[in-house]
């Protein structure tokens, strides 16, 4: 495969350039260093709307414009926002790629954030999240990142309170997009069917003139160290019983990153590798034997996404309707103090590594998927990570894999919450 | 960089081998893994109503356990070679899937064969997969758009019909199927004659169908496969509409539609172009602009047909705050109702054209994309010509041809409506 190209406009913009030519696609993403992270109470959730705003029309492409010229040259474009970053994304033919670049140069300085535009994305963005609080899963989630994190931003989920999304303003908008929104703050990816020479010389012409912006204000909250178990119960109708621990874990650029990694490959497996972090999990993991096929739960996965900042480890399963959630929680503690206690064996490791090399090759299959993964690590960490991600993986010991399982998953670490349906089928499960 | 594409007669090996089993090889040397995908002209259309779930509980039971492999040990050797595979049955087909490096492409294939070939059905592991399948049941009872799917379908179809029910079965009928009834269905249905296999990934045609014959060839059928057919669906006559409270939930979620058509009806181009632009194009085309971008009513709102080997829904599905119900209602019919009054715009024709055939190569930029292609185009006897013809088949749909077909599908007064969240049954 190619080199990755790195450059650096004098605005301060990052590019980031893969040719890959098997196919006549190419994809062209923008990621902003700005998500839920840089959020404060009264306006959390507005990364994701400021991203919702981007579709809404600058001075020379109108509303649905940008829609109609996506369609019109056979091309998908979307946008999402995470804790970390907001990235924006189009996947085109080759031949219209140009395409990409004039949208996203022109949305970075120049989205207008209409008040009545403003006005029925609010709905909208309310309905998104009305839609996700149909699901039991996320209401526990909110509820066990509020308890882990009482400092820190990820204290709330990215999208946002209800309470601040029925009450922020267009001003409060356009302001956030105007703080974060500049080629400083940004990094272009780019992967596919291209000559990286030529791309570069279109990049610098689409995006070189867009003024440098301020400063970025910087996120200065640090989670002070947890001193005991923080336990949460949430009890709501629902059809079985919920369990999610989430475990402080460290930061992309930790060192302890890759035998965390190694770690949740034991206990989880290394499930698809999208950027999302989460995979289906392993049917020979250790959670899935003691979890799923003993019959506790219907469900059980290990979670650890790269981060900016130190995030979680996250441990959720559903309960088998009937099955008390007290015995859940016993069988995954047991196991997390089973891989505490004991190095896992060489089989297990080599079984890791394995399953990392071929979700590599997976992943690499398709352009998207590769600049995907390019912008999110160099948001977090650096994309030069992409390129030693299986080399690193490869120096981890199994000493390594123990220690970090005594330093994380200690019950003092923990944040515990249990989703308990409120409703019969709930006195049923309780028996 | 060589941009003809990569499904063409010329391109495309396809075999028979002696047992019936039909093989396509897609060679591609970019990436080093290999996709498998297998499809079978079988599935939940032949589990008559009391053993609804029939083929879904039989086929998901196939890897708990075969001749040479435990569960434990399938799942090991999966995860041990960073290896994928797993297998289910729809209501028309049955399909499997497996992902590997090309170095362990031997081992998917002996894997995917002892499966699909020799399952045992333990009584332990079956019974657990039993569970896993009611257990699952009882959650999607409370999945709001889940209930108001299967509702939907329940509502469009009549109840002598496979589409009235999903695949998965109920509870009632799962805890009644015997593990003699699961063995019964796979000797029955599973067959070679009604298979085929596709592969796509870094190995030689001539190679790859080699190794198949070698792991599939000594698959035998008995007699002739069941006719593989779905019955006619008649237009709905009147407004069939039912609301299902569930406690708990913030947004209701509805499914608003009709019997639709088959992939292989000569309407099929004219309503799916129609449904592009209808609910689908860009922002869930003009549903999306009415119910969310004008009205801001919706998060999602959006419109599929499921056109299969019969005549599969045509739907809109859309999540929205109970309060706002009606609202939503009324906008996805006003737009059904100018869908059927008035010709599409040669703007919007256009534009749907554009789409379709300039994002072809998006959608076979992968291993995946282009073996789910192949399938298809096997299933519904396209020809490996296909994608060459398919952009003249795009542009010679007019709009008058959409109109027609949008006034012979959807109807104002007539059709179907499950509603599934807070709403009260009287709403």
């Amino acid at each position: 495969m190619s080199e990755i190209r790195e450059a650096h406009l004098d605005n301060g913009l990052t590019v980031l350039l893969k040719p890959v030519r098997t196919a006549p696609v190419a994809t062209f993403w923008v990621w902003y260093r700005v998500g839920s992270r840089n959020e404060v109470p009264g306006i959390t959730g507005i990364s994701h709307w400021v991203e919702h705003m981007m579709f809404k029309g600058t001075p020379t492409l109108s509303k649905g414009e940008i829609m109609h010229l996506i369609n019109r040259n056979g091309g998908v474009d979307n946008a999402f926002t995470s804790s970390d970053y907001t990235a924006y994304f189009e996947l085109l033919p080759s031949d219209r790629i140009d395409l990409a670049l004039r949208i996203e140069s022109d949305r970075m300085v120049n989205a207008l954030f209409e008040p009545e535009e403003v006005a029925s994305e609010r709905t909208v963005i309310i309905s998104e999240r009305e839609g996700a609080e149909n699901e039991p899963r996320f209401w526990l989630g909110e509820e066990v990142l509020a308890a882990a994190f009482k400092v820190h931003p990820y204290h709330h989920d990215t999208i946002g309170w209800k309470i601040d999304l029925e009450t922020m303003t267009r001003d409060d908008l356009y302001s956030h997009y105007k703080t974060y929104y500049a080629p400083n703050n940004a990094v272009i990816v780019a992967a596919g069917d291209f000559d990286a020479d030529e791309m570069l010389a279109k990049i610098q012409k689409a995006f070189g003139a867009l003024p440098r912006g301020k400063d970025i204000p910087p996120v200065k909250s640090v989670e002070p160290p947890q001193e005991g178990e923080r336990r949460v119960v949430l009890r709501r109708p629902g059809p079985t019983s919920y369990f999610h621990a989430a475990y402080h874990a460290p930061k992309a650029s930790a060192p302890d990153y890759f035998p965390v990694f190694v770690l949740v490959g034991v206990l989880t497996g290394v499930g698809g590798m999208s950027f999302s972090g989460h995979g289906s999990p392993g049917r020979s993991s250790r959670l899935y034997r003691a979890l799923v096929e003993t019959g506790l739960a219907v469900d059980v996965d290990c979670s650890f996404r790269a981060t900016i900042d130190p995030g979680t480890l996250d441990v959720t399963a559903t309960a088998r309707p009937g099955v008390a959630i007290e015995k859940v929680e016993r069988a995954i503690f047991a196991e997390l103090e089973k891989i505490a206690t004991k190095r896992i064996t060489e089989n297990e490791f080599a079984k890791v590594l394995k399953q990392a090399r071929s979700q590599f090759v997976y992943a690499a299959d398709g352009v998207m998927n590769v600049g995907g993964w390019l912008g999110q690590l160099e948001v977090v960490a650096s994309y030069k990570m992409y390129e030693t991600f299986l080399d690193n993986l490869n120096k981890v010991t199994r000493a390594d894999v123990l220690r970090v399982a005594q330093k994380y998953l200690g019950e003092t670490n923990r944040t515990v919450g249990w989703f308990v349906p409120s409703n019969d089928g709930a006195r049923k499960g309780r028996r | 960089m060589n941009s003809t594409l990569p499904i063409t007669p010329e391109t495309i090996t396809r075999v028979t081998l002696a047992n019936g089993l039909t093989i396509l090889v897609k060679d591609n040397p970019n990436n080093a893994s290999v996709t498998l995908r297998g499809r079978m002209r079988a599935g939940g259309l032949f589990d008559a109503p009391p053993v609804n779930g029939l083929a879904h509980f039989a086929t998901a039971a196939l890897q708990r356990g075969t001749r040479k492999r435990t569960f434990q040990k399938l799942n090991e050797e999966l995860d041990r070679f960073g290896m994928s595979f797993g297998i289910g049955a729809g209501t028309e087909t049955i399909g499997f899937s497996g992902k590997a490096l090309v170095e362990d492409f031997d081992r998917l294939l002996n894997l995917a064969a002892d499966v699909v070939m020799h399952p045992i059905f333990p009584r332990s592991e079956t019974e657990k997969l039993r569970a896993e399948i009611l257990a699952n049941l009882k959650q999607a009872d409370d999945d709001t758009q889940h209930v108001a799917y299967r509702e939907f379908r329940k509502l469009c179809y009549p109840a002598s019909h496979p589409y009235h029910r999903l695949s998965d079965g109920t509870a009632t009928t799962v805890k009644r199927l015997t593990l003699n009834q699961l063995r019964e269905f796979h000797a029955r249905y599973f067959r070679p004659d009604v298979t085929t296999l596709v592969i796509v990934g870094d190995l030689r045609a001539d190679h790859a169908i080699e190794k198949i014959e070698r792991a599939f060839g000594k698959w035998r059928a008995r007699g002739t496969p069941e006719p593989h057919a779905i019955p006619v669906a008649s237009p709905l006559k009147q407004i069939a509409r039912r609301v299902f409270p569930l406690d708990g939930k913030t947004q209701a979620d509805l499914v608003l539609g009709y019997p639709g058509l088959r992939r292989t009806d000569p309407d099929y181009y004219a309503l799916s172009i129609g449904d592009l632009i209808f609910g689908r194009l860009g922002l869930y085309g003009r549903l999306g602009e009415n119910v969310r971008e004008r009205q801001g009513l919706a998060y999602y709102v959006f419109s599929s047909i499921e056109a299969g080997i019969g005549a599969g829904p045509w739907s809109v599905r859309a999540g929205v705050n109970p309060k706002n119900l009606d609202r939503a209602l009324e906008g996805i019919l006003a737009e059904i109702a100018r869908l059927r009054s008035a010709q599409v715009t040669q703007d919007e024709l256009s534009e749907a054209r554009d789409f379709i055939t300039g994002s072809l190569a998006l959608r076979l930029e992968t291993n995946d994309g282009v073996a789910a292609t192949l399938s298809d185009i096997e299933l519904f006897d396209l020809g490996l010509d296909y994608l060459q013809r398919y952009p003249q088949i795009v542009r010679a749909i007019s709009a008058e041809q959409i109109l027609a077909a949008a006034q012979k599908y959807a109807q104002i007064e007539n059709y179907a409506l499950a509603i599934a969240g807070p709403v009260d049954r009287r709403q």
